[in-house]
């Protein structure tokens, strides 16, 4: 078999097992509507996926592809390679339980959890093949349309930086700001649903004086150029232990510690193509919260502390290190 | 595909074009790199966003699937670097994938999900050379990296994926 006839059998066997997988018929009036009237006009709320993956995340199998050479290695803040010993140590997921739901239903539960209203959590419990419960949900979430609109919020919460400037020829894109539950406040379910499927979907809201702002995601794009952006995103976390903290550092990356006014640590991923600059700043006073699986979570021991990644493709370190310096 | 350039409606029109040509099969290859539909969609969109807003500077020096698959495949490598997007790689299994509207062979399901089991890199290289019928050359000129850099991620996928293909073979 030649090269042109293996590429022949291997587009075929792709489109033969994808075909479920089509074109959307509303694209083109997606994109034109983004772009023109710069509305958010998304098929899906992308940092919702990206959230409700997570969680998926949190609870997957390391497996022998991921093991073999996925990245190059591990950095902790000081710049200093984990050995190898140690990084089969750090923790591995177990099986993801959205894992052991089929597909159609956790699409549905995706569907559901899609639907949530501005600050309103959507979880969807479904029964797993191994006997057992797997939730999806939500995060509590605002979407201000306006640098200004996501400025004005963020006043509400001083413990998260933002940046003190943004870089020439960058304009603002999306944002979206990530609420949790102040620890004497509660997540109020709002409405019990059983599907005939079994699926249990449970809403809840948090009253306004007990929302909690925990982080958010803002992006920005220079014009004229689609590849060139800025990203920046925020969270903040409940620690015990910052060694335990390790950076993925791929093959065609190398790690850069920097030194930012005002950040605890802060190390940079640096490749040809990408950057990334991660920051951590230790805040003065616990900030407690309920974290977002509206089940308490107690952290007797933990300090409050704020991590920042910056990405881009064309802004240099040192100018996203001076976003944030001093903040 | 010609350049175009010129009044809004005529951006329109090629990006029209562009969608109704290529979205299919660039959705596919972001899902088979992000191993989930919304992502890939989302990648999709993002990849004809950009396109849109880049129209001027297409200068038709490569085919229009060449220059939206460059797009696409940088936009499904930043979903996966950014923070909230963090993963680890789940291996893929055959309920895992999308509902299918014919019936498939299983050599053909197999060889899929060979390929969406690729450490990240060798997929790269494998969905551009194979799927999307890119040049050595176009793919290094993609991903940042050197010629010699893709012939052996290729050579190292193709030796994984040879099972499968030389099944495929089979009269």
């Amino acid at each position: 078999m030649n090269e042109q006839q293996e590429k022949a059998k291997f587009r075929q066997a792709i489109d033969h097992t994808l075909t479920g997988l089509e074109g959307d018929p509303f694209l083109y009036q997606r994109v034109t509507a983004q772009t023109e009237k710069g509305a958010h006009v998304m098929k899906h709320r992308k940092w919702n996926m990206g959230l409700v993956i997570a969680l998926a995340v949190m609870a997957c199998i390391m497996t022998a592809a991921a093991a073999s050479g996925w990245f190059g290695g591990y950095v902790n803040w000081n710049g200093e390679i984990l050995p190898e010993e140690r990084a089969d140590m750090l923790p591995h997921p177990t099986a993801a339980p959205e894992m052991s739901v089929d597909m159609s239903s956790f699409r549905l539960a995706q569907e559901l959890v899609m639907s949530a209203q501005e600050m309103e959590i959507v979880q969807v419990t479904q029964k797993n093949v191994f006997g057992g419960e797997s939730t999806t949900s939500n995060r509590l979430e605002k979407h201000p349309d306006t640098y200004e609109a996501f400025l004005v919020l963020l006043a509400e919460a001083p413990y998260l930086p933002v940046p003190a400037f943004i870089p020439e020829g960058y304009e603002f894109s999306d944002c979206q700001l990530v609420y949790d539950c102040r620890r004497d406040g509660e997540y109020v379910l709002t409405s019990t649903e059983v599907l005939e499927d079994g699926s249990r979907v449970e809403r809840y809201r948090v009253a306004e004086e007990d929302a909690l702002l925990s982080g958010y995601s803002l992006s920005f794009r220079r014009n004229g150029d689609p590849e060139d952006y800025l990203a920046v995103y925020t969270r903040l976390y409940h620690q015990t232990d910052p060694a335990e903290h390790h950076i993925g550092v791929n093959e065609d990356q190398t790690a850069q510690v920097m030194a930012v006014a005002g950040m605890d640590n802060a190390i940079a991923i640096l490749s040809d193509t990408h950057r990334t600059l991660t920051m951590r700043r230790v805040l003065p006073q616990k900030v407690d919260y309920l974290y977002y699986d509206l089940e308490e979570v107690r952290y007797p021991d933990s300090y409050s502390e704020v991590q920042i990644d910056v990405m881009t493709r064309q802004v240099d370190a040192a100018t996203m290190a001076d976003m944030f310096s001093g903040q | 595909m010609s350049v175009v350039k010129g009044p809004d409606s005529e951006r329109e029109i090629t990006i029209r074009q562009m969608i109704d040509e290529n979205q299919t099969v660039l959705l596919r290859m972001c899902y088979l790199y992000l191993h989930d539909v919304q992502l890939a969609e989302d990648a999709v969109q993002e990849t004809f966003i950009k396109a849109y807003r880049a129209l001027d500077s297409f200068r038709g020096e490569a085919s229009a699937r060449t220059w939206l698959t460059r797009i696409a495949m940088r936009t499904c490598m930043d979903m996966q670097r950014g923070f909230w997007f963090r993963r680890v790689e789940r291996r893929v299994t055959p309920e895992m994938l999308p509902d299918r509207t014919q019936e498939v062979e299983d050599g053909e399901s197999a060889l899929t999900l060979a390929v969406m089991n690729l450490p990240k890199k060798e997929r790269e290289v494998t969905l551009l050379y194979y799927y999307q019928d890119m040049t050595v050359n176009e793919i290094a000129e993609t991903l940042g990296v050197t010629q010699p850099t893709v012939s052996y991620r290729l050579r190292c996928a193709k030796e994984k994926l040879r099972t499968e293909l030389e099944r495929r073979d089979d009269p």
